[in-house]
């Protein structure tokens, strides 16, 4: 046997050299895998993973038909990375007809020292495409959301705008922020190179909650035709301002509410941000008039006088150590108390509120809801100016009894008038009849509150006495609509100049009224502040208050009722 | 094969201590030619299992292309769909209608009245022509105080009066004792 290396040796070497080798791989294992393994999977994860931010839509508003008025679309924003951006000045040649934004202004946006910059926010995914295919470098979309108003400016005062960030700025965008706006929810997934998502790989999504939307009570066809009448007349007479409000007085929905000058939600920046309020529910003015009526209920309802009392009503009148006139000059007339109302009365006004007494007088002016916001939900829900009965000084009675010394908005007059219309019962004014939740689920508002301001006995005296004053011997002939009852009443208020007069600052003419009158359906108020051509209610608001009523009677299909008015007993 | 020559050396001294015959060693039967188709079966199904995995994989990754590609049409096509939405509504807001019929030559009714459908046609309300629409080139141009509104302020005599006076080429006289809005 000749001698060779022993195997067994050779094969413990082998051993011995396999497991140094493995025990390394092993070690280095455990490192990798056990040690640094959190480090390495959060790389790996970095490089896969992509975290995408899901914006959720904001709630829609919609008319009481279901029309928008404002909805939420598909949009991109388009950005630069500057530091990708390779030659400035011909990306912003090749972008600039294609966003509508000059070269000149784009080029310092692409050569800025950062790494992001906006070019454009919400354009159309259709302008975002033609970006993209422009391939330049440095250049991207990122998707976002867009509010749009597809009306216009319809009932742009009450639905208000949002920014592009989705903050409501104005209008019911802005006190409905919350209610609108929803929960942004992400999306966290794996891609390969080219960015698709791998399949099987990891993909959480925590979803977007949308937000809820609104069911207005505005009916667009009449708040068109509102905001298109007052428009005409505010430039037709040269007016500052001018407001239309439409109600359903028998549930307070409010049908329309009209501003002008208003502006476009669409583009809000072309405004004076002063336009984006609502003067129908915040402008505070001195009613005038129409205050008169609040008067005449407070003494039918005390039982101080019935629609045909007496009143002798001279030409002019001392009280409280003012003189107070009449609108128009006038001998001693022998007027009842639907002459008062009907002939606009402020001598024989002040003898009703006289018989009243302040107390009785404050009592009614705040059950009308004076000196209190509507609760309409809107912001800026004027209170008025009522002073506190205390400090009433002997002049406040006469003139509060014909709607000067005390303020209020043009809703809070629509709701006295309402009140009457509604046989004596005030319904809150309400704008907003339902919320719709994201799965189209409709959630009713709470009815509005209500209560008995006067009996439903007065409240027909008031409507048959107010119906006198669209007669030939009332105030508003040009309120009349052929073939319906109208009850209204027109006022013309002197404008308080800010020092505490009324020279020289014009007046507010206004209108309002209810027809049917003996089945009252619907309730428009035309105010207009500081007309210059003309400035009788009866004359420059009547108008206005005939156009819409008529419209309004029509889109609701309200016939008329075919009753023969009362007669009218207006002297004695 | 260890063990198989460890069983050839013991057995011989097992015979001897029984005295039984003894035995031949038989050469075993070549095992390879079964090995070989089997390695083969094996082998192709491995490679079978592997092509079978690398299509599955295959198409997992071209449906998850195509997925993606279908996402991004169908969201183009929501896109489109939005903006033809907003389009409609663009076009049936009041505002563009009333346009659209101005342009048409329609005027606003100046009076409202209804054929009670319950009772025998009877004519509710009060039927008068509306006004002619303002000359040429008035469509475009602001709004005049509504012809609607100058015709309310005649009593309902003057009314019948002035729809028999006015030219309209759209309300003849034969049409005028129906003119108003039907509605049951």
């Amino acid at each position: 046997m000749s001698r060779r290396p022993d195997p067994r040796k050779r094969i413990e070497l082998f051993l011995l050299g396999s497991l140094i080798i493995l025990s390394l791989v092993a070690g280095r294992l455990v490192q990798l895998q056990g040690l640094d393994s959190t480090t390495y999977t959060a790389m790996a994860e970095k490089q896969r993973l992509h975290t995408v931010a899901l914006s959720a839509p904001r709630g829609e508003i919609v008319d009481r038909d279901g029309n928008p008025l404002a909805e939420t679309v598909d949009a991109r924003d388009v950005y630069a990375d500057p530091q990708k951006v390779v030659d400035a000045a011909t990306e912003a040649g090749r972008l600039a007809p294609l966003l509508g934004v000059r070269a000149n202004v784009l080029e310092p946006l692409l050569s800025k020292k950062t790494s992001f910059v906006y070019l454009l926010r919400q354009a159309s995914p259709q302008l975002a495409a033609k970006v993209i295919d422009l391939k330049l470098p440095g250049i991207g979309v990122l998707p976002t959301m867009k509010r749009i108003y597809p009306a216009g400016t319809l009932a742009s005062n009450v639905v208000g705008f949002a920014n592009a960030d989705g903050d409501g700025l104005a209008g019911l965008e802005y006190s409905f922020q919350k209610t609108l706006s929803g929960h942004d929810g992400v999306r966290t997934f794996e891609t390969g190179l080219s960015g698709s998502p791998i399949p099987d790989g990891q993909d959480v999504v925590k979803p977007a909650v949308s937000g809820t939307g609104l069911e207005l009570t505005i009916q667009r066809d009449i708040q068109w035709k509102a905001q298109q009448a007052i428009a005409a007349q505010v430039k037709s007479v040269q007016a500052d301002s001018g407001t239309v409000i439409v109600m359903d007085p028998r549930t307070g929905q409010i049908l329309a509410l009209a501003v002008s000058p208003g502006f476009d939600p669409n583009n809000p920046s072309a405004s004076p941000s002063a336009s984006f309020g609502d003067p129908a529910i915040s402008e505070v003015y001195e009613p005038g008039s129409v205050n008169k009526v609040i008067t005449m209920s407070a003494a039918l309802q005390d039982g101080v006088a019935t629609p045909k009392s007496p009143f002798v009503v001279p030409g002019q009148l001392r009280d409280a150590g003012f003189i107070f006139h009449d609108a128009e000059p006038h001998g001693v007339e022998r007027l009842t108390l639907t002459g008062i109302l009907a002939k606009s009365s402020n001598i024989g006004t002040i003898e009703v509120a006289n018989r009243l007494g302040a107390a009785r007088m404050y009592h009614y002016l705040r059950a009308y809801g004076f000196g209190a916001p509507t609760g309409v939900g809107l912001p800026g829900d004027g209170i008025g100016l009522l002073p506190r009965l205390r400090s009433w000084t002997p002049s406040t009675l006469p003139t509060a009894a014909f709607g000067q010394g005390v303020g209020v908005t043009a809703l809070q007059v629509a709701s006295v008038y309402a009140t009457i219309a509604n046989g004596g019962i005030r319904v809150t004014p309400n704008l907003v009849s339902a919320r719709i939740e994201a799965d189209g689920t409709r959630k009713p508002s709470p009815p509005p509150e209500q209560h008995r301001v006067i009996d439903a006995r007065v409240a027909h005296q008031l409507s048959d006495m107010l119906e006198a004053v669209t007669t030939t011997e009332g105030t508003a002939p040009l309120a009349r609509i052929p073939g319906y009852r109208i009850a209204g009443k027109t006022g013309t208020a002197n404008r308080p100049n800010g020092h505490g007069g009324y020279g020289g600052a014009g007046y507010t003419a206004s209108f309002v009224g209810f027809a049917p009158a003996d089945d009252p359906k619907l309730l428009v108020e035309v105010v207009l502040q500081n007309p210059r051509k003309g400035h009788f209610g009866g004359l420059v608001a009547a108008p206005v208050f005939h156009n819409v009523m008529s419209f309004a009677l029509q889109s609701l299909k309200v016939p008329p009722t075919g009753t023969k008015p009362p007669h009218a007993k207006l002297t004695w | 094969m260890n063990m198989a020559t460890a069983t050839v050396r013991t057995r011989p001294q097992r015979e001897v201590e029984s005295h039984r015959p003894s035995l031949r060693l038989v050469a075993a039967r070549p095992l390879t030619a079964a090995r070989l188709p089997f390695a083969l079966f094996i082998g192709a199904i491995l490679s079978a299992g592997l092509v079978a995995l690398l299509l599955l994989h295959t198409m997992a990754a071209q449906d998850a292309f195509r997925l993606q590609a279908l996402q991004k049409a169908s969201a183009a096509l929501d896109d489109t769909e939005e903006q033809l939405a907003v389009a409609n509504q663009q076009q049936e807001a009041p505002a563009a209608l009333g346009a659209r019929a101005r342009a048409l030559g329609m005027v606003p009714t100046g009076s409202i009245a209804y054929v009670d459908l319950h009772h025998h046609g009877k004519v509710v309300g009060v039927v008068q022509a509306a006004a002619p629409p303002p000359p040429p080139p008035a469509p475009s141009a602001s709004p005049s105080p509504s012809p609607s509104a100058s015709a309310a302020t005649k009593s309902a005599q003057a009314n019948k009066k002035a729809a028999k006076t006015t030219t309209n080429r759209r309300v003849t006289p034969a049409h005028r004792g129906r003119g108003g809005r039907l509605t049951p």
